[in-house]
């Protein structure tokens, strides 16, 4: 067939398709009996045969063009963000977590055992807390939770509780996500911030303790730090996940192995935000309040806990597991 | 051949042309993105200015959405276009052409802070010279390519003269080549054309003929070719 009888013959079902295309674009519906997936299949057969035939460019480029346009539309993804969400945090994200179980437990011993051992230095030798925390945020700290100062007890009022939310939201997410990017540094970037955090929690936490403002200081971290530093964990899990991708890529070359543990990383990463955004408003409107005893403040924390750990190990065990996602 | 095209193989066993952007048109893209989110936080910041503390609570939410997620809400929402990469008809895609999803667009949008190292896009620019689709860390990590939106191109018909067989068998290749000179008579110069045509074989233009000129002999070839 010559080119002009395979131009007459097809004309106007590529048309048709175009127009086709056109509606998708503007995210129309077709009518029913229109099989978009095989109109599709017909225009990628007649630019396969006007390549092999050596068709003139100028038909072969348009085809080109037609089936690009077709492509676009038939691999849309078509799932509501909005369910995939709600699966993810439900089932998928726990369960995320449990299939990476050993570099959880990694991340989270890299970020506590520091920490305890940073403690237990501060805790043997308080002068030690203004070498790892620097005069300034010691002093600062020593200011925020002294129990005489007024601002503690006092509620704060809901005004300043927003805009501290608004901080917490923006501060905090901002570091899972750079800890994540850290990643691409072979890892380093994620572990670097996750240690840099692990030591000012660790030194902080001595030196409230050996100023004697322990109740002031635990009370307002325990119930937020649980998904607030859960969530630090997650992100450098998904930080490494990438930089493990670049140093051992195991049986792939180094650019598949990162694009595939980037794949995952980022949906850790999901998780991790998620954790975090989920500590700020406790932090803003729960933490902040200074006038609840400290017994119940202990005991909301110790619970906030176990939710966190047993949100992670129990959730999305049932229901389908298809991996998809 | 040199140039940016960038062929991806789909399920249906055909190649699509990937025309992939490089350094420039890319940061002009940014540079474009950069000013609308510089204003967009201008003007918020203004706004909450009046609402006082609550305000400032509220714009530090609001400045964290579009400092992070600018880029990917447009990417996923727009059909791989920011206002900036719209504006040079530019748009980011799969590396397999297929649109791209929520996540590659996070990855790609989150590793921008990866590629900023140690200064101002050193890391990107670099990674992007020595790839051959013109990634930066991002795109590397998410999969993902920039590529020129599809301009519609403009079929000028050849121009219609008498069929005529040329007198000996050509290659496919050289078929291809006629029928793409004819196709661009309206783009290329008389003296473009004439040279162009200078890389067929000579025994296709027989000197008994040497009155109709070289191009008029090549267009009725084409004519020919293409079955008129």
């Amino acid at each position: 067939m010559r080119q002009q009888e395979f131009e007459n013959l097809y004309q106007a079902k590529w048309l048709a398709f175009k127009e086709q295309c056109e509606l998708l674009e503007k995210r129309e519906p077709l009518s029913s009996e229109i099989d978009f997936s095989a109109n599709y299949r017909e225009v990628c057969h007649n630019l396969a045969l006007a390549q092999q035939r050596g068709f003139s460019p100028g038909l072969v480029a348009s085809l080109e063009k037609l089936a690009a346009r077709g492509h676009q539309q038939l691999y849309k993804n078509r799932q509501s963000i909005f369910g995939r969400i709600i699966r993810f945090i439900t089932q998928g994200f726990p369960r995320l977590i449990r299939q990476n179980a050993s570099l959880f437990w990694l991340c989270t011993a890299i970020c506590y055992l520091p920490a305890f051992i940073v403690f237990l230095i501060i805790w043997a030798d308080p002068d030690m807390a203004y070498s790892f925390l620097g005069t300034d945020t010691a002093s600062n700290l020593e200011s925020m939770y002294n129990p005489s100062h007024e601002r503690i007890t006092e509620n704060r009022d809901i005004d300043s509780d927003f805009q501290m939310f608004g901080f917490y939201l923006w501060n905090n997410i901002s570091v899972d996500l750079r800890t994540f990017a850290g990643g691409m540094v072979a890892g380093i970037g994620s572990l670097f911030i996750l240690l840099l955090n692990a030591v000012l929690l660790g030194a902080a936490s001595g030196h409230m303790l050996n100023m004697g403002y322990e109740d002031t200081f635990f009370t307002f971290v325990i119930a937020h730090g649980a998904p607030e530093l859960t969530g630090m964990v997650v992100s450098a899990m998904a930080g490494l996940k990438i930089g493990w991708g670049m140093i051992a890529p195991g049986n792939y070359s180094r650019k598949d192995a990162l694009l595939i543990r980037s794949k995952e990383g980022v949906r850790l990463l999901f998780g991790a935000v998620f954790l975090t955004a989920l500590a700020a408003p406790i932090e803003a409107f729960w933490s902040s309040i200074g006038t609840i005893e400290p017994n119940v403040k202990y005991t909301v924390g110790a619970i906030c806990w176990v939710l966190v750990f047993a949100y992670l190990f129990l959730a999305g065990r049932k229901g389908v597991q298809d991996g998809s996602e | 051949m040199l140039d940016n095209t960038s062929k991806v193989e789909t399920p249906e066993g055909i190649e699509l042309p990937l025309e992939v952007a490089g350094v420039v048109p890319r940061s002009m893209a940014y540079f474009i993105d950069f000013l609308i989110f510089l204003t967009i936080a201008y003007i918020l910041a203004l706004v909450m200015g009046f609402l006082g503390s609550f305000g400032e609570g509220l714009f530090l939410i609001l400045y964290f959405i579009i400092f992070w997620l600018y880029p990917v809400i447009f990417e996923v929402f727009r059909n791989g276009q920011t206002p900036g990469k719209k504006a040079m008809g530019l748009k980011v895609v799969h590396q397999d052409g297929t649109p791209i999803s929520l996540n590659a667009s996070f990855v790609r949008n989150i590793l921008l802070v990866a590629d900023f190292l140690p200064f101002f896009y050193t890391a990107g620019f670099i990674s992007m010279l020595f790839n051959k689709d013109f990634k930066r860390l991002g795109d590397l990590a998410a999969g993902t390519v920039v590529v020129y939106t599809e301009k519609e191109n403009k079929e000028d018909p050849i121009p219609q003269l008498k069929p005529k067989a040329p007198a000996l068998p050509l290659s496919l290749d050289e078929q291809r080549s006629i029928l793409s000179l004819a196709e661009r008579h309206q783009q290329l110069s008389e003296a473009r054309q004439q040279e162009l045509s200078a890389l067929l074989p000579e025994q296709l233009f027989p000197a008994k003929e040497e009155n109709q000129s070289r191009l008029k002999q090549l267009h009725a070839f084409a004519n020919w070719l293409r079955g008129h």
